[in-house]
């Protein structure tokens, strides 16, 4: 491959090495899907790949974009965890442990 | 003897395609949700959460009480709810949190009213939901709303005995500054916990700097002022000992919370129960060696 087309743009897209890219992106809330294709020299196109990436609102657990009471109740039971959590998103803070803080993340955020 | 089988199994498989889907049976209610009672005479109501068997860790629910029915206090159930939507004597509406546990019944919290004009009162539950621990599925099938039937037999306006009526409030348009907690702390059977400190945490999202604390007085009340908004833990001791200890949320737009708290059952300290075992054992152990008891069976055998 000798470039790589993202959403069919090669625009953004660096090389740090010969078997690597990366491009930054700006996520949205809810789901981003990037179709991901490369050329060869030729200007021959590969099978194209589906990627996405779902971008939560902070204290969104279930990703639905609307923080209630689901949420809450998932959050809770990760209560004081520090590692295994049943959902990594509890982790608001990104401290490690579940605790007062997150909870007044969420609680902050809560039907919003 | 094949075809009974064969007949066996149709009815096995009729019985599994037919069988009702899943539907939630939890129920929110008010108890007791009906009665009568007297102009001016206080009497207590539950609001009951029930999983009917599923364990549930969040519930909530608007709580509306008719305009003719005064709340004196609401005391905190045995939910051990955490709370984001914290409920007062002026707005009972609720959503608490269970963290890292979970019930299958309990009681979110106790009103205390009093009917102020003859005619119906009511207790209506909107907006509710309990949420079953773990995948956060809706147990609520039924909520069950309160209609009383208020006579005008009790005491009258002029020799009515004066309740504890809840700070005249004046409704901001935005969310104050800071808020104050009048806080009631009570025994199990509900007798006022004197002499007991209150005190509030900081949390990390609080601009709040110094950690508050007030003493309760013979009627087992406390008032703190310049509670910054957010969650706060506020914790009950008396004599040292831990009473209760509650996450509550500080936040919309009436700037002063009223509430009372029970003191909460202390779980058995298995630590320290074993700890005095083992010296127990080992106590007895260098009894009956001194005694020669043991050197006597070796003896013996």
């Amino acid at each position: 491959m000798s470039s790589i087309y993202v959403n069919n743009s090669a625009s953004g897209i660096v090389y740090p090495t010969n078997t690597s890219w990366q491009i930054p992106v700006t996520l949205i809330v809810g789901a981003n899907t990037f179709t991901i294709y490369g050329k060869d020299s030729l200007g021959n196109q590969s099978p194209s790949t589906l990627t996405t990436i779902n971008r939560n609102r902070l204290g969104d657990i279930d990703g639905n974009n609307l923080i209630d009471l689901t949420d809450i109740s998932l959050f809770a039971t990760d209560w004081l965890k520090t590692s295994g959590f049943n959902y990594a998103l509890s982790n608001m803070n990104g401290d490690s442990i579940v605790d007062l803080t997150d909870f007044s993340i969420i609680a902050k955020q809560y039907g919003q | 003897m094949k075809q009974i089988l064969s007949f066996l199994i149709f009815l096995c498989l009729l019985a599994y395609i037919t069988k009702p889907a899943y539907a939630a049976s939890g129920t929110m209610s008010i108890s007791p949700n009906t009665g009568s009672y007297n102009t001016g005479s206080s009497f207590s109501v539950d609001l009951v959460i029930d999983g009917k068997g599923d364990s549930f860790n969040a519930a909530e629910a608007t709580v509306k009480v008719s305009s003719n029915t005064q709340i004196n206090n609401l005391v905190l159930g045995d939910c051990g709810f955490s709370f984001v939507k914290t409920p007062t004597s002026t707005d009972p509406s609720f959503t608490g949190v269970i963290l890292g546990g979970s019930t299958t019944k309990c009681t979110a919290y106790a009103l205390i009213l009093t009917p102020l004009s003859p005619g119906s009162a009511t207790i209506t539950l909107t907006k509710a939901g309990i949420k079953k621990y773990g995948n956060a599925t809706e147990l609520l099938g039924t909520t069950q709303n309160a209609l009383y039937t208020i006579t005008g037999e009790g005491a009258s306006s002029s020799n009515r005995t004066p309740s504890a009526i809840s700070p005249q409030i004046t409704l901001a348009q935005t969310n104050p500054e800071n808020y104050t907690l009048s806080l009631t702390a009570l025994t199990s059977d509900n007798t006022p916990i004197g002499n007991a400190m209150v005190n509030i945490d900081n949390n990390a999202n609080s601009s709040q700097v110094n950690q508050l604390k007030a003493e309760t007085d013979t009627n087992g009340q406390a008032t703190i002022h310049n509670i910054g908004p957010g969650v706060h833990t506020v914790k009950v001791e008396k004599d040292g000992k831990q009473v209760s200890q509650t996450i509550l949320n500080f936040t919309g737009t009436n700037p002063v919370l009223t509430l009372g708290v029970k003191e909460q059952k202390q779980p058995a300290n298995w630590t320290i129960i074993i700890i005095v075992g083992i010296l127990i054992f080992i106590l007895a152990v260098l009894l009956l060696l001194r005694s020669g008891f043991l050197k006597a069976i070796k003896h013996a055998a």
